[in-house]
């Protein structure tokens, strides 16, 4: 059921992307970062099994938000990612302000039991959900800084985007884990974490690439 | 306390709706737009009790919202105005698939974020399907409202008033009645929509004064 589920997904993210670009270009990108940055924290907050491997949903997000923050380092310069990390930043602050508010606030009797799920998901003590958004701004920001570098070198597309998401998915991946689960499972289970969350990244990153060849062949 | 937190949370919105406008200047008007409608969606998965009253925790959010809509209607043309239709339909649906997607997803057997999940978003599937469909409504109504009011007055106070509280009205039954419906009873419902109603009619009126300002500076544009 998972892998079914992860494979819809998948899809689900490249047609998003690719209809918002066809549709919109460069602003069609911006509102998928508008749009997904402000549920990838709540996405991340359940962890699955897929392969029987423990998992944080939300991976799929956060390796797209790597390929379109490449497609616009590759068409308007390193300069946009700046624009990028605002918007992450922007939308999360508002969206946490506005929740967290809203938690503090009573709730209703009426539909209590989801009133009490919605007041969980979005607990200020929720390491998963800081730990997404901060992993995802400090990787974006790295991985233009190394993008538009090998870019320089090599201007190939596919190698500028495999070896900047090779080196950036660890990060991203330790980053994550280490803010989210640090202390609090063993050094054994946080390295295990990191691994598979990497393995599952590189591989949707490795496919993702026909997915920039598409975009760039669409033009802007 | 709780009215407290409201308020706060009226200013706090008002607020964001300016360091927008300041941080991505042009674009600043839409990317609030649609943040305030992604947010209204994900909050309106919860109802508050406010001084005894139950309303949707979305309230603020969504009465900015179509106040923006209806500053988005008068400041673009037609055609910008159809194109940014599109893409808040385009968001809502692709945001209520992800996250109908991620609640499927069988957990871990020591998470209890499956759980949380599956009681917000899939025992509240209704409102998964019903908030794209009823924004979409909601903004053609406020373009054809504001379009019909503005041919018998020429008082922008007048004409924001009565645009914003005619959709906030059509809001309040549609989305009410669609995302409750046989799940609480009819008298419940009823007391949602009148209250969620009167709440959104005073925050749009405290927030008139933003659309006022909006409307005059030339340099917030689409």
């Amino acid at each position: 059921m998972n892998i079914v589920l992860l494979i819809i997904e998948i899809l689900l993210s490249y047609l998003t992307i690719l209809l918002l670009y066809k549709k919109n270009k460069i602003e069609g990108l911006y509102l998928w970062i508008l749009t997904f940055s402000l549920i990838i924290g709540i996405l991340s907050q359940k962890s699955v099994e897929i392969f029987d491997l423990e998992i944080n949903l939300g991976f799929v997000t956060n390796t797209m938000f790597f390929i379109v923050s490449n497609i616009l380092v590759q068409k308007k310069g390193p300069e946009e990612v700046k624009k990028v990390l605002s918007i992450i930043i922007v939308s999360n602050v508002i969206l946490f302000t506005m929740s967290i508010t809203s938690i503090l606030i009573s709730n209703s009797n009426i539909n209590l039991i989801s009133n009490d799920a919605y007041n969980q998901i979005y607990n200020l003590n929720n390491r998963i959900y800081f730990a997404s958004i901060l992993s995802l701004i400090i990787s974006l920001y790295l991985n233009s800084v190394m993008y538009h570098q090998i870019r320089q070198l090599k201007n190939k597309l596919w190698i500028t985007n495999l070896l900047t998401n090779i080196i950036m998915q660890l990060i991203e991946s330790t980053l994550f884990c280490i803010i989210a689960y640090a202390f609090k499972i063993s050094f054994i289970n946080l390295v295990e974490l990191i691994v598979i969350r990497y393995i599952f990244k590189i591989i949707i990153s490795i496919i993702s690439i026909l997915l920039i060849y598409r975009i760039n062949k669409i033009g802007s | 306390m709780n009215i407290m937190l409201f308020i706060l949370m009226i200013i706090l919105a008002m607020f964001f709706v300016f360091i927008s406008l300041s941080l991505f200047e042009k674009e600043g008007l839409k990317y609030v737009y649609i943040i305030y409608n992604i947010v209204s969606f994900i909050t309106s998965f919860k109802i508050l009790e406010l001084a005894s009253i139950n309303i949707n925790a979305s309230i603020i959010t969504s009465s900015l919202f179509y106040l923006l809509t209806y500053i988005i209607s008068i400041k673009s043309s037609e055609e910008e105005y159809k194109k940014i239709i599109k893409q808040t339909l385009c968001i809502n649906i692709f945001l209520a698939i992800s996250i109908f997607i991620a609640s499927l997803y069988i957990g871990t057997v020591n998470g209890n974020s499956a759980i949380n999940m599956k009681y917000l978003y899939l025992y509240n599937y209704k409102i998964l399907i019903s908030y794209p469909i009823l924004t979409l409504v909601n903004q053609l109504a406020i373009f054809i409202i504001y379009n019909n009011i503005k041919e018998v007055t020429k008082s922008e106070i007048k004409n924001t008033s009565l645009s914003c509280l005619t959709t906030l009205m059509l809001d309040s039954i549609l989305f009410n009645t669609f995302s409750y419906i046989f799940k609480l009873d009819f008298a419940e419902i009823i007391a949602l929509i009148l209250s969620n109603y009167l709440i959104k009619v005073l925050i749009t009126l405290i927030y008139i004064f933003i659309a006022k300002l909006l409307l005059n500076n030339k340099k917030v544009k689409l």
